[in-house]
């Protein structure tokens, strides 16, 4: 009878606990993750059959009204984390990146509020530099 | 369509693992209750089965899509042969039903409707955060791709543009596997490698311990496991540590199974065998975990008499998933890349020796583990069953708690020496090595308790044992 009583309580205690999990899971606020459709601009090469060099970095459009100075970029862009952080501190609407290949560099270049980041698979640093002589 | 073409995969999945469970054991035709359990544990077998096979498939030819999933049809047809041969040469006919008990029904409600609840939420979750968590889209998801993908530059994986170069590759190869039965990379594969995992990390337990302690020690388990806060939310993170969770439980019952159930032997140590290897192909902390598990098997089995001769079966399991593991940390990761690789020995060594650094790891640890603990009184609630149940402490007790020991003291040491600003590095991934530990140190206390005396439904006669000793009837 003890036994009974003790395995009621247990499995009354640890249904409400699963109950409250489910119900959070429920009410969690789903996340805009739209930006993250192209996060995986980094797989240009592989589904472009690009060398990996041929990408020089990522363009993040319209910047500036996003309210994120370029500076906080650079502390950052060691691991290319720069959507991410757009999205955790303004909660974001965000921004859609694309790789900068030379056949589109110019382009980019030429629009206003460009930048490219800086990032690992090659010569990110001097693109990134002729974009930021770019910019008025 | 996506979510149909991932239940089909998970079916071949667990189908593939239950056949390699067939042709290893045909005797389980005649043992109902072990052929239940054996085919929850088909599961983590079948994903470390077809995760080594689309690794060695990527390797030798370099493609993926329909030729894999050609291969994978031809891989399950071949073992549902050979599984259906070996279930139909067994002599052994299956025993009749045995009938439940009312009690029986209601623990059998009481898990069902766990479950239900949970992976209800657990798919709301998923679903609020289809990319999931920050190192699932930078490095697991991302791996995936490359994975699925092909192509001449697949292996960048290893040496730049993601995170976690060199760690073993089952969850990428799993999200890939997956991808390649739904035709694109579409974000409901990781979302349903997430409800695979689940499945292994949930049913495990419950089979195993209804086989260990009874039905109401499955119950609790289940019960215990499931009432974790944080268990939907990291979830639905996609990361690896509770994938790496499930197959360390799942190591640690089969072992438990190996060491202590007689019939069927060769079965437990093979899927243990299996599973600690699957373990060390999911995460370096993994390795670290099938090392100590290892030895202590070995250890028990010295101790033991005529112990030693389940040791080639235990290896038998283990070699396919170490054999890819080797060939990937050997062939592609580049030396430089290790746990180890940013440790600074003279830093190290002052760190271990800093106070403050063991008082604010210990912190933490006591902070996590208040945290995941939940109602206390319903710990409180759990000890007072285990001690009216009464106790009894075996090998597979011992073996688990030094490995839960081991493991956490390696984390522990870790912490210590590091050579990153410690408070940055617990900040971000304490949480989740304790996701990993959590559901080991949870299930302790339930391998405490006293088996059950009978099984919990009424059992047929037994018929003479065939294999090994006397059966518990």
């Amino acid at each position: 009878m003890a036994l009974a009583v003790i395995l009621a309580v247990i499995t009354a205690g640890a249904m409400t606990n699963v109950f409250i999990n489910a119900a959070n899971a429920y009410g969690l606020e789903p996340t805009d993750q739209g930006w993250l459709q192209q996060w995986d601009a980094r797989l240009e090469p592989v589904r472009q059959g690009l060398s990996p060099d041929r990408i020089y970095g990522f363009a993040i459009p319209n910047l500036d009204q996003i309210g994120v100075d370029y500076a906080y970029f650079r502390g950052v862009d060691e691991y290319l984390l720069a959507p991410i952080v757009i999205s955790d501190r303004c909660q974001g609407p965000l921004v859609l990146i694309d790789a900068i290949t030379e056949d589109n560099l110019q382009a980019y270049l030429d629009a206003n509020g460009q930048i490219i980041i800086e990032q690992r698979f090659g010569n990110g640093l001097a693109l990134q530099r002729r974009a930021t002589e770019r910019e008025p | 369509m996506n979510w149909a073409l991932a239940i089909l995969c998970l079916l071949v999945t667990w189908g593939i693992g239950w056949c390699i469970v067939v042709i290893v054991s045909p005797q389980l035709r005649s043992d109902r209750q072990a052929a239940a359990v054996a085919g929850v544990f088909s599961l983590g077998l079948g994903i470390a089965a077809t995760s080594c096979c689309y690794w060695l498939w990527i390797n030798l030819l370099r493609t993926t899509g329909l030729p894999y999933l050609a291969l994978e049809a031809a891989l399950a047809i071949v073992l549902a042969g050979g599984g259906h041969v070996c279930w139909h040469r067994a002599q052994r006919p299956p025993l009749p039903a045995g009938r439940m008990r009312a009690q029986s029904w209601l623990i059998f409600l009481i898990i069902a409707a766990a479950m239900v609840v949970s992976f209800a939420g657990l798919l709301a979750a998923v679903m609020h955060h289809p990319h999931g968590g920050w190192d699932a889209w930078d490095a697991w998801n991302l791996k995936a791709k490359y994975l699925y993908f092909a192509g001449p530059v697949w292996t960048n994986i290893f040496h730049s543009g993601t995170n976690h170069d060199g760690y073993p590759l089952l969850l990428p190869l799993t999200v890939a596997r997956l991808w390649c039965y739904m035709g694109s990379d579409s974000v409901v594969g990781p979302q349903a490698a997430v409800v695979m995992f689940m499945l292994l990390l949930t049913l495990t337990p419950v089979a195993a311990m209804l086989m260990l302690r009874g039905a109401t020690a499955a119950m609790v388990s289940l019960l215990v496991l499931l009432s974790w806060q944080f268990l939907l939310v990291h979830a639905a993170m996609q990361y690896a540590d509770l994938p790496l969770a499930g197959m360390m439980v799942a190591a640690l019952l089969a072992t438990c199974a190996a060491l202590e159930v007689r019939e069927h032997a060769r079965l437990w140590y093979v899927v243990a065998g299996a599973l600690t290897a699957a373990a060390a192909w999911t995460k370096n902390e993994g390795i670290a975990f099938a090392l100590l598990l290892a030895v202590m098997v070995c250890a028990v089995m010295l101790l033991r008499r005529r112990g030693g001769r389940m040791l080639p079966v235990l290896l038998l399991g283990a070699a396919v998933p170490l054999i890819c593991l080797a060939w990937m940390k050997l062939q592609y990761v580049p030396a430089g890349v290790s746990p180890f690789s940013a440790l600074n020995p003279q830093k190290a060594w002052a760190n271990a020796f800093d106070a403050y650094r063991h008082v604010h790891i210990l912190r933490t640890l006591r902070f996590l583990f208040v945290h995941c603990m939940g109602g206390g009184w319903m710990w409180l609630a759990i000890v007072a069953w285990m001690l009216l149940r009464g106790l009894r402490v075996t090998a597979g007790f011992w073996v688990w708690l030094i490995a839960l020991l081991g493991q956490m003291t390696i984390y522990y040491l870790f912490y210590l020496i590091t050579s990153e600003r410690l408070e940055w590095h617990l900040h971000t991934s304490a949480m989740r090595l304790f996701t990993q530990v959590w559901p080991l140190l949870a299930l302790l206390p339930m391998l405490l308790v006293r088996p059950a005396g009978q099984l919990d439904y009424n059992p047929p006669p037994c018929p003479s044992a065939e294999e090994a000793s006397p059966a518990p009837c």
